[in-house]
């Protein structure tokens, strides 16, 4: 079974962290610190799990989902964010993902999302 | 900081007024149309400038009438001189009939209004007046409005860059807690550290829930949320 995740953010202490703390829960995880290099990555990688910080250089968390949503609409898509507002979350419906978490989280929440998303995409290949 | 009293003539209380005039018949002329007007005003008139900023600074005055041409300053200085002082009242300046041109000047450097000595007459006076003060006023309050906007969207940004090393140190010590067992002393050192970047954490929610909503709902007027997205349900798959 595919149990790759993708993690996308600017932050190097925080894609560290979260690179390390999937990997050890037995995660295979690839990591890009923009939109650019995340798009590349899917290019070569079947991911279907991802993490994407909203804020960005260059191209944005939202613009960056909006781009990988069109080729992928069963992937399970989160949204990683130091700052919410009614605007922003509105945006992260309309760009497809599937759900946000706001910063600072607990690293276990992260694992319920990633384990929950992994057991529906294999309900759903099961359809 | 004084401001300017936002009532504006006509209404109970007297409105303070500052001439700043050397000619004792010009003065004497602002003095009559005034009165003339009818409506409560309590003047006081200084004839050089130094003495103008000594009074507005001892005193609360809610308008300056203020010619340009003082045995102590000439021209737009004058107004500049006043305005510095005193950013928060509103100046009217008298002009003579050669130099409107210095009114207009005066106008873009603070002034609320020029106007004409020789057009003087009680109406024009009493509207002049009452509508610098009243602009002033509105001006006054844009401003602090947009001072609180600046201040509350800094504030939001803080916290938004306090957010990134909070969930880097929140992160690291739950990975530590998880490598040691519970019965190890440093397992409660990390619980405590995690504890209170949950504390932190929560300061800088309650101070974005702030900066959120003033900066972009409540101020400036209108409180504008689109309901349907606000309400909405996340659009999560369903699942059978």
């Amino acid at each position: 079974m595919n149990n790759t995740i993708l993690v996308v953010d600017d932050e190097e202490a925080i894609r560290n962290l979260l690179e390390r703390a999937f990997t050890k829960a037995g995660y295979t995880v690839h990591s890009a610190e923009s939109g650019e290099e995340a798009l590349e990555i899917l290019k070569q990688e079947n991911i279907q799990v991802m993490f994407l910080d909203l804020k960005l250089p260059g191209m944005s968390g939202v613009e960056l989902c909006t781009k990988i949503r069109k080729d992928k609409p069963i992937a399970l898509i989160y949204a990683m964010t130091a700052y919410t507002s009614l605007f922003e979350l509105a945006d992260c419906r309309e760009a497809g993902f599937d759900d946000y978490f706001t910063k600072p989280f607990e690293l276990k929440v992260l694992f319920k999302a990633a384990e929950d998303a992994f057991e529906k995409i294999e309900r759903w290949k099961k359809r | 900081m004084y401001t300017a009293d936002p009532r504006p003539i006509g209404t109970e209380k007297p409105v303070r007024l500052l001439i700043v005039e050397d000619d004792p018949g010009d003065a004497r002329l602002v003095r009559l149309a005034l009165t003339e007007s009818g409506h409560p005003c309590e003047m006081e008139v200084a004839e050089r400038v130094s003495t103008a900023l000594e009074r507005l600074h001892d005193s609360v005055f809610d308008l300056v009438l203020l010619d340009m041409g003082l045995p102590d300053s000439q021209g737009i200085d004058t107004v500049s001189k006043v305005h510095a002082e005193c950013p928060n009242i509103p100046i009217v300046v008298l002009t003579g009939l050669d130099d409107e041109d210095i009114g207009v000047q005066a106008v873009r450097i603070g002034a609320q209004e020029y106007l004409v000595k020789e057009d003087i007459s009680s109406n024009l006076l009493k509207r002049t007046i009452t509508y610098a003060i009243e602009r002033k006023q509105a001006e006054e309050e844009r401003l602090e409005r947009e001072k609180l906007q600046s201040i509350l969207e800094i504030a939001g940004a803080v916290c938004h860059e306090l957010n990134q090393p909070m969930q880097a140190i929140s992160g690291y010590s739950e990975m530590l807690m998880a490598d040691i067992s519970k019965d190890n002393p440093l397992y409660e050192d990390f619980k405590e550290i995690k504890r209170q970047i949950v504390r932190m954490a929560d300061i800088t929610k309650k101070l974005m829930r702030i900066t959120r909503y003033e900066t972009r709902d409540y101020i400036g007027g209108t409180k504008i949320i689109d309901i349907d997205k606000a309400i909405e349900v996340p659009k999560v798959p369903k699942v059978s």
